[in-house]
């Protein structure tokens, strides 16, 4: 399978689930019947957990890449955690955390 | 006159939400032409999907080659959170007639949260604005990002991160809430084991999975004891 292709079913899958998920709620209870309870309280608890596994995933490199590599993530981590928890602003946390990774790689 | 007010209207609604898409959807796209791929790609990511955590993940899926099943996998558990978001405005929602679709296509967790915080009852044409608004700057940014990587003769390397810093930003915020730090624990605890005993190249859909299961029959458990 080409490259392209491959990269147009991802795109085409992707959209397709998440369209299937938006739209579940409207198909399953469009009418008077509502959610079960364990669906409303799995919908509250799976959100973070996923969250956090991605946070994993984005820093899978760590344990098996060199360690200066490891160390740049690891150190840029630390400082969007750091200035989120100080100054709450989504852009500044992206924005300078990502800028400091891209120095911290350069050195 | 109705349309200009709507027009107006959606604008200042969905301003925080612009600041926010142009910024992140320009990284997206820088993202995204970084790994090969240029702003055509973009636009349809952007179009098509319209998730912005899940476009982060898709494109190293991209890059890697990535078996579909994962991808499908990923993207369920990615954006599962969207299956609750429509519970709200099913009622709403129909009453838009032929704009009940798009409405429904376009709920993002930012859309969704301009939605929550009207004051009262907004007119179709202002709630069809503030979706459309909304598509709008990501795509934009989506489309800017890629371009500007592809064009400048800046060496953009690492740029990826902006997905990691992202994915914290969501983590801390959500760490504010106590029941959602421990749900948070069990991700990374899951994560974390899946890592070490698959490799990097296979352990997400995995460690997804089986988080929704743990955390399934932690509610399992959890019910029967209190009953």
């Amino acid at each position: 399978m080409s490259r392209e292709i491959h990269a147009a079913l991802v795109i085409a899958v992707c959209a397709l689930v998440t369209l299937a998920l938006r739209a579940l709620p409207f198909v399953c209870f469009g009418g008077k019947r509502g959610m079960p309870q364990r669906i409303v309280r799995l919908g509250s608890v799976l959100p973070p957990a996923i969250m956090a596994a991605l946070v994993v995933y984005c820093l899978k490199g760590v344990p098996y890449g060199t360690v200066r590599e490891g160390a740049c993530q690891l150190i840029a981590a630390a400082a969007v955690v750091a200035l989120h928890v100080w100054k709450r602003s989504t852009l500044l946390s992206i924005g300078a955390g990502t800028a400091l990774y891209m120095i911290l790689i350069r050195l | 006159m109705q349309r200009n007010h709507d027009r107006l209207r959606a604008l200042r609604l969905t301003l925080p939400v612009m600041c926010g898409y142009l910024f992140l959807g320009t990284a997206f796209g820088a993202v995204l032409a970084q790994a090969g791929f240029g702003p055509v790609w973009a636009l349809a990511a952007s179009t098509l999907v319209y998730a912005g955590s899940l476009q982060f993940v898709l494109v190293p899926m991209m890059a890697a080659g990535t078996s579909l099943l994962t991808v499908a996998l990923t993207a369920l558990m990615v954006n599962v959170r969207h299956l609750f978001y429509g519970l709200s405005y099913i009622e709403r929602f129909s009453r838009m007639g032929r704009l009940h679709p798009y409405m429904i296509f376009s709920l993002t967790d930012e859309t969704y949260s301009v939605f929550c915080g009207l004051p009262g009852e907004e007119s179709d044409g202002v709630m069809v604005r503030i979706a459309l608004y909304d598509q709008l700057y990501w795509v934009a940014g989506s489309i800017v990002g890629a371009l500007l990587a592809s064009s400048l003769p800046v060496d953009l390397t690492g740029i990826d991160f902006s997905m990691t810093a992202l994915f914290i930003v969501i983590c801390v915020e959500r760490a504010r809430e106590r029941g959602s730090r421990l749900a948070m624990a069990v991700g990374a605890a899951c994560a974390l084991v899946s890592l070490a005993l698959l490799g990097p190249e296979r352990f997400l859909a995995p460690a997804l999975a089986v988080t929704a299961l743990v955390l399934t029959a932690a509610d399992v458990v959890g019910k029967e004891a209190a009953a």
